[in-house]
């Protein structure tokens, strides 16, 4: 800093009396390195940067996350999809923790090609493979931190192979996960560690690292004593090789193209900086070195940010387009690009109700979970302990193979040790990713068998349920979200869209079907029979087809066959299929009379069903949603004498011209009460009658239970009641909530179930 | 001489692309941090208040109501939660303009909800330091509040003669005037 007369020189000159803090600086930049700064000297920095990126965007987190059952997804859904640039922030971070696990390697690998894990430098190593330690477990606590599926079951996983321990594990197991099931406890003990714990204990690590680096200095290569420089054009060639290599291995394995430019892009630079760079045989770490480390930091800055950006790891909130004026200026769109689908990846809520969620571990842990596949029964401890904690055991090691005429030795030891391994966990890593993929790796290396098409279905399933929790989190309002304070599992197991099919499948799929319809892309039906991977499944139905129950086709179809299987055909209810009947005598009688008059009189009542089904269709609306010209036309079809008669049976809200008053329409509710009432035919409150009191709207023909919640207080007295009164009527239980979920699902009406009270209005 | 100024040459690099980054990554982080000035109060709209009805309540006689309404606390939705509270006193028989007084229960001084002295008579005490104020809100005596009780605007529900809907907003404390917080 400034030295000498002005004001600002007296001021530090006399901060430097008091502190000394120029010797200190000097003895922190000034730090000899023979052979000059070198590119590969940059790695351990790089490491040191991430870290202290972590630190701050950490920080940054816990200023907004709170662990908690209930409150962790939430809190972590607000900071990626609501806060201004908390998606660049949890992005940052999150693959923040993936660089950390990529430099160690490449760290690692630099050290040993080096040598410099012999001694006089051994604890230098072993401090090194503390602080290797350390990073995997930050990585492992904070991938549970968001608390979404994916963390909640597959650090499970961990925490159980914690239990295998033989002796002592079972209660290590209880104590960190606190208590014998996943929940708050897990949380809290996961953040103090993540946060509290070995934070602290990196950074202590991490100082002794450098204290005892700074005590032998950096290894240079052995090139560097002799010729002094490598060759250059050699280096430059190498440097490109590389580069080319990793942006092909990427490619390989999906990571987009923009990151995989930026990381090939920084050992072509290296590269091309050869031939503007003199090299020295003895230089400082200020600024030389300095220079070099802060260029690849910054690559690796870059890199971080490719991937926060165009990773494609977060979901787009769709939202209605702003209305004109309102868009969104620069700073909005920037600020919150989260909506956008930018940052981190986040699951769907933690639920452990969830059958069979395909866990994976984050991609740097697959070769361990890889690991364990290939030992059966008994065995399991030698995948799950024995192999990982020799590899520790053996690079804790190696530094011993490298005492006197042993050091030539030891060094190549320490080169074929360290590629072996990684090679091996970079090998077990791809097997991993083939085994689920559902097409075939190249090279026989697995995926495309049954088992993996299957594990896609239920991954693309994940995805699904990850983006539909996101939608109904938010609302249209970046900054407003609607996350109940039971918990944002709650979302997903009160949505009409994810539970409705589950529940119908449970408590009506009994007797009734779903065909598959054009109408729900996303619904695979409920039908006769099933092949599943597990054998074909053969269901018997006792009543219709509720697919697309109370549409215009629907009643069409209804009318036209009513003893099809798919209407009535498998119950006992007899009126529309008697009627039917009828209508069919009656029309052979046309035939037979007089063929043309015949088919013309058919094609007229054909156009009068035509009609009916349409105008019952829209009966499930509110009055004032109605076609009126269709109530006039329809009450007229439906009070036409010429066949059947529908008002001798059916009651409904008839259309009329006022009796008093010409030419003004007025509804009454009229008509007979031996079938149903076509009063809201269709609607929610319809069905809700139907499900909760069939018998009101089929009397004795009705064979279908009544649905109700039997089991809270009063609930009795209304089931005892209600069996007095229709005794033939057995009950089955179905709680509100789940009713709600049925009906909304049937009726297409896909917002939350709140306590029966609609509280997120995803699009209808 | 070309080292010395090789180096000064890094050093200006060091410096200048370490400020670059400082900016790309201050930017955000600071803009993360103040994101909670972008949440608004809730309130504001006319919110019926539970817990009175008009035509029971007694002259010059306070009674306490509930405010309900959308909470959004960070994350949360909270779709019916108490916002706030009132203080609602008849003055005058009828249902018009002047047959009401209604105040916020939050204290003009810091904030704490002021009670209603067990004599009705003698107005509202504060709990935590003592502000008093008269039945019509006025300061009384030494008060560390600096303006008397909050008034909130209020209306008879048209179709309905026994409640009351109110304007439930909150204030800035401490100030000699009424300043809505938003
Ligand atoms: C080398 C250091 C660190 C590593 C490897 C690391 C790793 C991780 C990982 C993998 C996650 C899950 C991220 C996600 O899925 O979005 C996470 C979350 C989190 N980390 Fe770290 N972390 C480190 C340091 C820190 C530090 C120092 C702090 C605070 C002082 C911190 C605070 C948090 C918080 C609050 C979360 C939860 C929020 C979230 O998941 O988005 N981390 N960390
Ligand atoms: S807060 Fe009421 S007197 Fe201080």
């Amino acid at each position: 800093m400034h030295k000498g007369p002005t004001v600002f020189g007296k001021f530090f000159d006399w901060v430097d009396h008091r502190t000394g803090y120029r010797s200190f600086k000097d003895a922190v930049l000034l730090e000899h390195i023979s052979g000059g700064a070198r590119w590969r000297y940059v790695w351990g920095s790089c490491l040191a940067f991430v870290f202290i990126l972590q630190v701050i965007t950490g920080i940054m987190l816990m200023w907004s996350y709170s662990p908690g059952d209930s409150t962790a997804w939430g809190s972590v859904y607000f900071i990626q999809y609501e806060m201004d640039f908390g998606w660049l922030i949890r992005g940052l971070h999150h693959f923040g923790s993936q660089t950390m696990v990529v430099l160690l390697g490449v760290h690692m690998l630099q050290v040993v090609i080096a040598g410099a894990h012999l001694a006089p430098r051994e604890f230098n190593w072993w401090l090194g493979l503390l602080l290797m330690g350390v990073v995997l477990g930050l990585s492992l606590t904070g991938y549970l931190l968001p608390w979404d599926q994916k963390g909640y079951f597959a650090t499970q996983v961990a925490t159980n192979i914690l239990g295998s321990i033989p002796g002592i594990g079972a209660f290590l197991q209880k104590i960190l996960v606190g208590g014998p099931t996943y929940g708050n406890h897990t949380l809290t003990h996961f953040y103090t560690l993540h946060v509290g714990i070995l934070p602290p204990l990196l950074v202590l690590l991490l100082v002794l690292h450098l204290v005892v680096f700074r005590r032998h200095g950096i290894t240079t290569p052995p090139v560097s004593h002799g010729e002094g420089v490598l060759n250059r054009p050699v280096a430059v060639v190498r440097d490109f090789v590389i580069g080319g290599l990793i942006v092909g291995v990427c490619l390989f394995v999906g990571v987009h193209i923009v990151t995989a430019l930026t990381m090939g892009g920084m050992f072509w630079f290296f590269g091309v900086s050869r031939f503007f760079i003199q090299k020295r045989d003895v230089e400082y770490f200020w600024p030389g070195q300095a220079f070099r480390d802060l260029v690849a930091c910054l690559f690796i800055f870059a890199i971080m940010l490719t991937l926060v950006i165009w990773g494609g790891h977060g979901n787009k909130i769709e939202t209605p387009p702003a209305a004109e004026g309102q868009e969104p200026g620069l700073y909005e769109r920037m600020a919150q690009a989260g909506r956008d689908g930018l940052g981190a990846n986040l699951d769907a809520p933690a639920d452990p109700e969830t059958q069979g969620y395909p866990a994976r571990p984050e991609w740097y842990f697959l070769f361990l979970f890889q690991l364990l596949k290939y030992f059966e029964g008994p065995d399991f401890l030698i995948g799950a302990l024995v192999i990982p904690n020799g590899a520790m055991l053996l690079l804790f090691l190696l530094p011993l193979f490298g005492y006197g005429s042993m050091r030539k030795f030891g060094h190549f030891l320490g080169i074929v040790v360290v590629v072996s391994l990684l090679l091996s966990a970079g090998m077990l890593t791809l097997l991993a990713l083939a085994e689920d993929s559902p097409t075939p790796y190249p090279l026989n290396l697995g995926g495309g068998t049954k088992d993996a098409r299957e594990r896609k279905d239920r991954f693309d399933q994940a995805a699904i349920e990850a983006k539909r929790a996101v939608q109904l989190a938010a609302s249209a309002k970046p900054g407003e979200s609607n996350i109940p304070q039971e918990g944002a599992r709650e979302l997903l197991r009160k949505d009409p869209l994810t539970k409705g099919p589950k529940l119908f499948e449970m408590h009506c799929g009994v007797c009734h079907k779903f065909s598959p319809s054009p109408n729900r892309p996303d619904y695979k039906g409920w039908v006769e029979k099933e092949v599943t991977p597990t054998g074909v499944i053969v269901r018997v139905f006792k009543a219709s087809d509720l697919a697309d129950y109370g549409s215009e086709k629907w009643i069409r179809g209804l009318l036209d066959a009513p003893a099809d299987p798919k209407n009535f055909g498998l119950t006992k209810l007899d009126g529309m299929k008697k009627w039917r009947e009828k209508i069919n005598e009656a029309r052979a009688d046309w035939l037979k009379d007089n063929a043309e008059e015949g088919k013309r009189r058919i094609a007229e009542q054909e156009e009068k069903f035509d009609l009916i089904a349409k105008w019952l269709a829209q009966q499930k609306l509110e009055r004032k949603f109605r076609d009126k010209q269709l109530e006039i036309e329809g009450t007229k079809a439906f009070e036409h004498k010429g066949f059947g008669y529908c008002r001798s049976c059916h009651t409904a809200e008839l259309y009329k011209e006022d009796k008093k008053e010409k030419g003004k329409y007025v509804y009454e509710e009229d008509g007979g009460s031996d079938g149903p009432s076509f009063v809201g035919y269709g609607s929610q409150e319809w069905i809700r009658l139907m499900v909760m009191s069939p018998a009101l709207r089929y009397e004795r023909e009705n064979h279908m239970p009544a649905f109700r919640p039997i089991d809270g207080p009063g609930a009795e007295a209304l089931r005892q009641e209600f069996q007095a009164q229709f005794e033939n009527t057995p009950v089955m239980p179905l709680s509100d909530i789940d009713r709600e979920l049925i009906i909304r699902w049937l009726t297409r009406d896909y917002r939350v179930v709140f306590g029966g009270q609609t509280i997120s209005a995803a699009p209808k | 001489m070309a080292d010395q100024e090789r180096r000064t040459f890094l050093k200006f690099c060091v410096h200048g692309l370490g400020a670059v980054f400082a900016a790309v990554l201050g930017v955000p982080v600071v803009s993360y941090l103040i994101d909670p000035r972008r949440r608004q109060t809730a309130g504001g709209d006319l919110r019926p208040v539970s817990g009175i009805r008009l035509t029971e309540l007694r002259m010059e006689i306070p009674v306490q109501g509930v405010i309900r309404d959308i909470r959004r606390d960070a994350w949360t939705l909270h779709p019916n939660d108490t916002v706030g509270r009132v203080w609602v006193m008849r003055t005058r028989d009828g249902n018009s303009a002047e047959s009401f007084r209604v105040f916020t229960t939050e204290c003009p001084h810091l904030g704490c909800s002021v009670n209603l002295n067990s004599d009705p008579s003698t107005g509202y005490t504060c709990p935590c330091h003592n502000g008093q104020f008269q039945l019509d809100g006025e300061r009384i005596g030494h008060n560390p509040a600096l303006r008397g009780m909050d008034s909130l605007e209020f209306e008879v529900d048209p179709a309905d003669p026994d409640q009351l809907l109110v304007r439930f907003l909150k204030f800035r404390q401490t100030l000699a005037e009424k300043v809505v917080r938003t």
